[in-house]
């Protein structure tokens, strides 16, 4: 008896140490795979232009073989003509802009997605789950498609003049079409369904307004599914790339995203200083890093939650 | 009554032509003059410039490393124009600029003028949102500049151009449209030029001799006459090892002849071999003997390593290859000439040859002239073909949309005239590395700066190579001298001059409802010789694959 019980637990094992290396296998597979892009990024950033060339690929520098120029060239300024003094490459602007609209964006896709997906979830209207099963449905409906519609909305209201667009102008028609999202609104309502309604109703027999409840009750229950709606959709904003390129006239509004698209390639001969372009995608990258790993028990706790993968 | 007849007559003439201008808000002096323009004499309208506040956009691509002249530029036009203001912005790359022009061009908000290939021009002009330039370029207008504060105060300006002065093959480009009209003028051209390694040129003087090449003692081949196909298979014979690996004791190539663009290794092809390939109307017309036959001699050289792809190095262009030693001759564009210069800053490990010299060649041809008959042979079989010299042309031209004012649209085309004037082309050509677009810019005497302390005239910057070639390349310039520095770009400056009589371009046209726009051709056309290149499809696979990519 004690044999076969040591016998099944020695089968026990080895299968349970088998089935461990396959799931540290796999879990190892798609790490690397996720982490080569950012590797990549950042060795081609302390390359030169020669040793990004080389053929075959350098996958190691020494930290003493380093350059470092990539960084710095950044920040180089224009030496003659009438712009002389002013960055060749305008980072800082760039990211400016991009924080702004990604603060906006975020606020404002928080707070329609709040409110609509208390009402779909916790408001009985006539209607409710019709609108909410037609809201749904767009989103069979490929973003692209909405670009003429967002553009022609986004010039008559003005905000698209090439000739007068004001930065407020472009501020509004890069953030405005954005800041509803029917992906978080259904996510939300899926975790304010979750909240038990006796404690919607306990708060009614107290007095309490539906308001007062959404922020008392319901906000703070949902807190890690509103944090990683935060977070999802300041990543989106950060990296947004056609819509800004379409509606801002001037290169000073843009975001970094179309600034690095095109700042580093030679116009004549269509070559690109891939170099530059990852430094300058490294530094773009990073204040997202720092957002991470500052947020990241948020993010976990509200992606673990959810199921939802960023 | 005679006296007022004339007068009136004299106003209708004046009315007339200038209703064909289009000014919206002119004063106009009642006088008419003759003047004396070149060969002929013609009757130039006087009038007053309009002196209304003027806002011209203008889109382009170029960042801050080219905008800095481009800027420049614009200041001193302002200052010609006092009343004109020029936004100039950049749209990171042409594809973004093409899409937003697109897109707003559905709400009726487009730029005054803007930067753009031939294919991004004609599907403006599909949609109606392109401006015929024909009413500017033959105007017989001309302006007097009446304000004090101008840089040009007191001087007549007019308003037409002479377009004998801008180079043939670009004009063709630039009028291909729709009647024969001009939407667009010539901006920033190049074209192809071909690398070679003189060095080990140099070393087989005697094999190439024997096979009928002229090639000077330092190992220059002939500037002025392109190789043919046939010579550069006699090179392979003599210049390539009898593996994919160069053998530097033997100086013996993997490869001979590198093409950076397979897209225009296939239209400059056809245009050689004068294989069909598309026209203006956008048809597609590759389906003929003469592609199929020049698809497989292609395929042959492609096989015996006298043709190579960029991506036989995991690579985009061939230049560090030719560095490397890897390839004996590469074709690339004009505008990447320093690209090809091995120098010591190469990891001298990769330099098979060290440091050697490089010299520039025009493109391969079927023949040296046009109309020969030709016949090709790839080891195996014979092609027979009508020569036809061709090389391309390409970059961005400039134009002006339709919704822009009157006085806009005046102001806009003076812009054009001013950025491609002699002198401004001459200073654009020298330095962006793009090559002029007018024919005077090759004898004009204007100084430009190159640096702070180095003038040079565009006829002196061309001399330098001439006086290299020359001297078979032994110079005795001090290290000092300037004129080092410009050695590479001045012999391609040589060679594309050299190329202009017989540059061709590539009709453009918008997607159809039976077939994609010039553009996806080029790239399709690209791809079938990739998939030859890379041998997943034969010749005949590979046209079929392309005629169904962009035909249905």
């Amino acid at each position: 008896m004690s044999e076969v019980f040591v016998k099944n637990e020695k089968s026990y094992k080895t299968k349970k140490i088998i089935s461990n290396v396959l799931v540290y296998l796999f879990l190892a597979a798609i790490a690397i795979t996720i982490l080569v892009p950012f590797y990549w990024m950042l060795l081609t950033s302390v390359k030169d232009a020669i040793m990004i060339e080389q053929t075959p690929p350098l996958l190691f520098i020494k930290p003493s073989e380093w350059k470092l120029l990539n960084y710095t060239s950044l920040f180089d300024l224009v030496q003659s003509g009438p712009r002389r003094g002013q960055p060749l490459f305008p980072f800082f602007t760039y990211m400016k802009n991009t924080i702004v609209i990604s603060i906006i964006t975020t606020i404002g896709t928080s707070i329609t997605t709040i409110l609509a997906a208390y009402a779909f979830a916790r408001l009985n209207f006539k209607g409710r789950d019709v609108v909410f099963g037609i809201i749904i449905a767009t989103m069979m409906i490929p973003g692209e498609i909405f670009i003429l519609t967002n553009f022609l909305t986004v010039n008559r209201l003005g905000w698209y003049d090439i000739m007068n667009q004001t930065y407020m102008d472009a501020i509004l028609a890069m953030t405005l079409p954005f800041m509803t999202s029917v992906f978080y609104t259904f996510y939300l309502r899926q975790t304010f369904k979750q909240i038990p309604n006796e404690l919607y109703y306990a708060a009614k027999v107290d007095g309490t307004t539906d308001f007062k409840y959404l922020l008392k009750v319901m906000i703070p229950v949902a807190m890690p599914t509103i944090v990683t709606i935060i977070i999802l959709n300041s990543m989106g904003a950060w990296s947004a790339y056609i819509w800004p390129a379409m509606v801002t006239t001037k290169d000073s509004y843009r975001l970094v995203s179309n600034g690095l698209r095109g700042a580093f390639t030679d116009t004549s001969t269509g070559r690109t200083d891939y170099g530059q372009q990852m430094a300058s995608a490294t530094l773009v990258t990073l204040p997202l890093l720092i957002v991470f790993f500052t947020f990241r028990k948020q993010i976990m706790r509200g992606v673990s939650r959810s199921g939802i993968k960023g | 009554m005679k006296k007022i007849l004339l007068s009136i007559m004299a106003l209708m003439v004046v009315f007339t032509l200038v209703g064909c201008v289009e000014m919206a808000t002119t004063t106009t002096t009642e006088l008419t003059t003759s003047t004396t323009t070149g060969v002929g004499t013609t009757t130039k309208i006087i009038m007053d410039l309009p002196d209304d506040p003027v806002d011209i956009s203008f889109w382009h691509i170029y960042g801050a490393d080219k905008s800095a002249l481009l800027d420049q530029l614009i200041i001193e036009f302002e200052e010609m124009y006092p009343n004109v203001t020029i936004t100039s912005t950049s749209q990171s790359d042409y594809n973004t600029l093409r899409e937003k022009i697109n897109l707003g061009i559905s709400v009726g908000q487009v730029p005054t003028m803007a930067l753009g290939y031939p294919d991004h021009f004609a599907g403006y002009v599909q949609a109606g949102a392109a401006y015929s330039l024909n009413n500017m370029i033959n105007s017989n207008v001309r302006y007097e500049i009446t304000d004090s504060s101008s840089s040009i105060y007191g001087q007549f300006v007019d308003v037409g151009v002479d377009l004998s002065d801008f180079v043939p093959g670009y004009l063709a480009e630039n009028n291909q449209y729709v009647g024969g009209q001009y939407f667009t003028m010539p901006y920033s051209k190049s074209t192809e030029m071909m690398a070679v390694n003189r060095t080990v040129l140099k070393s087989h003087i005697a094999a190439i001799r024997a096979a009928g090449i002229t090639i000077s003692d330092q190992g220059f081949l002939s500037h002025t006459t392109p190789l043919t196909f046939t010579q550069i298979q006699q090179l392979g014979a003599i210049m390539l090892n009898s593996t994919a690996v160069t053998d530097v004791t033997a100086k013996k190539f993997a490869y001979l002849l590198n093409y950076d663009s397979s897209g225009n290794m296939f239209i400059n092809m056809s245009r050689q071999w004068k294989a069909p390939y598309t026209n203006s109307a956008g048809e597609i017309l590759i389906d003929n003997p003469t592609t199929k036959s020049m698809l497989n001699y292609i395929d042959a050289m492609f096989k015996q390593r006298v043709f190579v792809l960029p991506a036989i190095w995991s690579q985009t262009y061939g230049s560090n290859n030719f560095k490397y030693g890897d390839v004996a001759m590469t074709v690339g564009s004009t505008a990447g000439v320093l690209y090809n210069i091995p120098t010591t800053k190469d990891p001298s490990a990769n330099l098979k040859f060290g440091i050697f010299d490089v010299d520039f060649l025009q493109v391969p041809q079927t023949a040296t002239a046009s109309n020969q008959t030709v016949t090709l042979n790839d080891g195996t079989n014979n092609y027979q073909l009508t020569s036809s010299l061709s090389a391309v042309q390409q970059g961005p031209n400039i134009g002006v949309f339709q919704k822009a004012s009157s006085n806009e649209k005046l102001f806009a085309w003076l812009f054009i005239k001013h950025l491609t004037s002699t002198e401004n082309t001459v200073r654009w050509a020298i330095d962006t590395g793009y090559l002029p677009v007018r024919l005077s810019a090759y004898t004009s005497d204007v100084e430009v700066k190159l640096s702070p302390t180095v003038s040079m005239t565009y006829t002196s910057f061309m001399q330098i190579g001439l006086d290299f070639w020359a001297a078979d390349g032994i110079i005795d310039w001090p290290s000092t001298d300037v004129r080092r520095d410009y050695i590479y770009k001045s012999m391609v400056a040589n060679i594309a001059k050299n190329q202009t009589e017989y540059y061709q371009y590539d009709p453009a046209f918008a997607a159809g409802s039976r077939s994609a726009g010039s553009a996806t051709v080029r790239v399709e056309a690209g791809f079938c010789l990739d998939f030859i290149f890379n041998k997943s499809k034969t010749p005949t696979q590979a046209l079929d694959f392309f005629k169904n990519q962009v035909t249905w």
